[in-house]
């Protein structure tokens, strides 16, 4: 069964309005039902309008992942939150780009370059 | 439920209610010195007594333990033992009551899935007979085209249907596979044949396919999927990529393979992709051959783990590109395929199309019927 933890990340500012996900290891249809269950349920409990994932670590993904990344974004526009990646590795960032994936959901080179985006 | 009895508890209670009988017998022989005839009437009541307390609690319940046993055996009709005593008998009656209750659940779920098996079954001779039976004849394009389900039902598709003297071409993977994504791929490829004659251009078929899809699948679910229009007159192809594998085109004059990123976005990801897609021509020339592959073909694993990859699968498009003859060229990388992945289970779908520009207005008798390829 693929690994994946997620972590969320210490706010630096309280008042700030979005959160940080870490994920390092792999999703794929193994582990890709019970992320699905975590991140759903994080994102509805969440208060901040915005959520960044770092994929730093995260070295695989399916396109079943693809598709938890997809109705996440969609779940989140319908409650007005916004949903945004970061350092996305190459091998996953091929994945991304072969479906589309980063045409709908922002992607950005660095943690500072999307949150100073969102910090103006 | 847990049931506990001790030991020999049936026949500690025959033992003890026959003592319970006999001892006024043994009393009166020996201290009250009646005489034969109240003797033989306490003896006879104790017998009475004592064959009462054997058949009420050893025989009767041992009569219903075995008739319902051997109306089990005998795959009759049956019914619960309705014995409460603490004793053996109680033990057997729980027992027969529990297993019974288990084979009837063993029963229910394999008459179900018995069932669900049929379905499956019918499920997927109804997607079957969606995906063309025989590839038309294309006049100057050379064309094989096969798919194989890792189950019952998959979520890879692809259809060759001419329209207004172009011939328009689409291979297609659904997220994941199994009757899900075959669900997806039969709307899909419904609504390829539904929308085509109002589609000019590949561009406008894969937008209005999406309009259509992406409000009735799952968020979870989408179809990567690239269009192909060729037209026999001016031998020119254009496609349309959405979010699909890539383009291997094999160019016969330098004997190399050109990998081309489909693009786009898939199906089903965003609501309204018209500015997304786009609809580009591939230039080609005689000989040059077009493979398209689903996911399967590069994901396809062997015993060390090791996946074919887009490395392995161009690396055999050059090889056997120049075999002149699309069939050759499916059967050569099929036969790779399947050398490589070896004895070990694939668990997604695979499918495999060529296409060969030829010279000739091509009119070759071969029936080019859908195999199932051994991968």
């Amino acid at each position: 069964m693929a690994k994946l933890d997620l972590n969320v990340l210490d706010k630096q500012i309280a008042s700030d309005d979005f959160l940080v996900v870490q994920f390092k290891g792999e999703l794929d249809k193994t582990n890709v039902e019970d992320v699905r269950s975590v991140l759903t349920r994080f994102t509805s409990e969440m208060k901040e309008n915005h959520l960044i994932f770092d994929l730093t670590y995260f070295n695989f993904t399916n396109s079943e992942g693809v598709g938890t990344f997809v109705s996440l974004f969609y779940a989140m526009q319908s409650n007005n939150k916004h949903l945004y990646f970061c350092t996305v590795q190459p091998q996953v960032m091929d994945v991304f780009n072969a479906v589309g994936l980063t045409k709908i959901i922002p992607t950005y080179d660095s943690l500072e370059s999307v949150t100073s985006n969102l910090i103006k | 439920m847990l049931y506990s009895t001790s030991r020999y508890r049936s026949f500690k209670k025959i033992i003890l209610l026959s003592l319970l009988f006999f001892l006024p017998v043994v009393v009166s022989l020996n201290f009250l010195e009646l005489d034969t005839i109240y003797l033989n009437v306490l003896l006879g009541f104790a017998a009475i007594a004592t064959f009462f307390v054997l058949f009420k609690i050893f025989i009767k319940p041992l009569d219903k333990v075995t008739k319902e046993i051997a109306a089990l055996v005998a795959s009759k009709p049956y019914s619960r033992l309705n014995i409460f005593s603490k004793d053996e008998f109680g033990l057997i009656a729980f027992f027969f009551n529990d297993i019974t209750k288990n084979i009837e659940k063993i029963s229910y779920m394999l008459k179900e899935g018995s069932r669900m098996s049929e379905e499956l079954s019918i499920a997927s001779s109804i997607q079957q007979s969606v995906l063309p039976k025989s590839i038309p004849k294309i006049p100057f394009l050379d064309t094989v085209a096969k798919t194989r389900s890792a189950e019952e039902i998959g979520g890879d598709s692809f259809a060759i249907t001419p329209h207004n003297d172009n011939f328009f071409i689409y291979i297609g993977d659904v997220t994941g596979h199994g009757a899900p994504a075959g669900l997806v791929m039969m709307i899909t490829n419904t609504l390829f044949e539904v929308l085509l004659p109002k589609a000019k251009k590949t561009k406008d078929l894969a937008a209005s396919i999406n309009k259509l899809l992406k409000p009735r699948v799952n968020s979870t679910m989408f179809m990567t999927t690239v269009f192909f229009r060729f037209d026999p007159k001016e031998k020119r192809m254009f496609y349309t990529g959405c979010g699909h594998e890539h383009i291997l085109v094999y160019r016969a004059d330098e004997g190399v393979t050109e990998v081309i990123t489909t693009g786009g976005i898939a199906l089903a990801m965003a609501e309204d992709i018209d500015k997304i897609v786009e609809e580009k021509e591939i230039k080609l020339k005689p000989n040059d051959v077009v493979v398209l592959y689903s996911d399967g073909i590069t994901e396809a694993i062997n015993d060390k783990q090791e996946l074919f990859g887009l490395e392995r699968l161009t690396a055999c498009v050059t090889k056997y590109g120049h075999l002149g003859d699309s069939l050759k060229i499916f059967e050569s990388i099929s036969k790779d395929v399947t050398e490589f992945v070896g004895e070990t289970i694939q668990n997604d779908d695979m499918t495999l199309i060529c296409m060969r520009l030829t010279d000739l207005d091509f009119k070759s008798d071969r029936e080019q019927t859908m195999l199932v390829t051994n991968w």
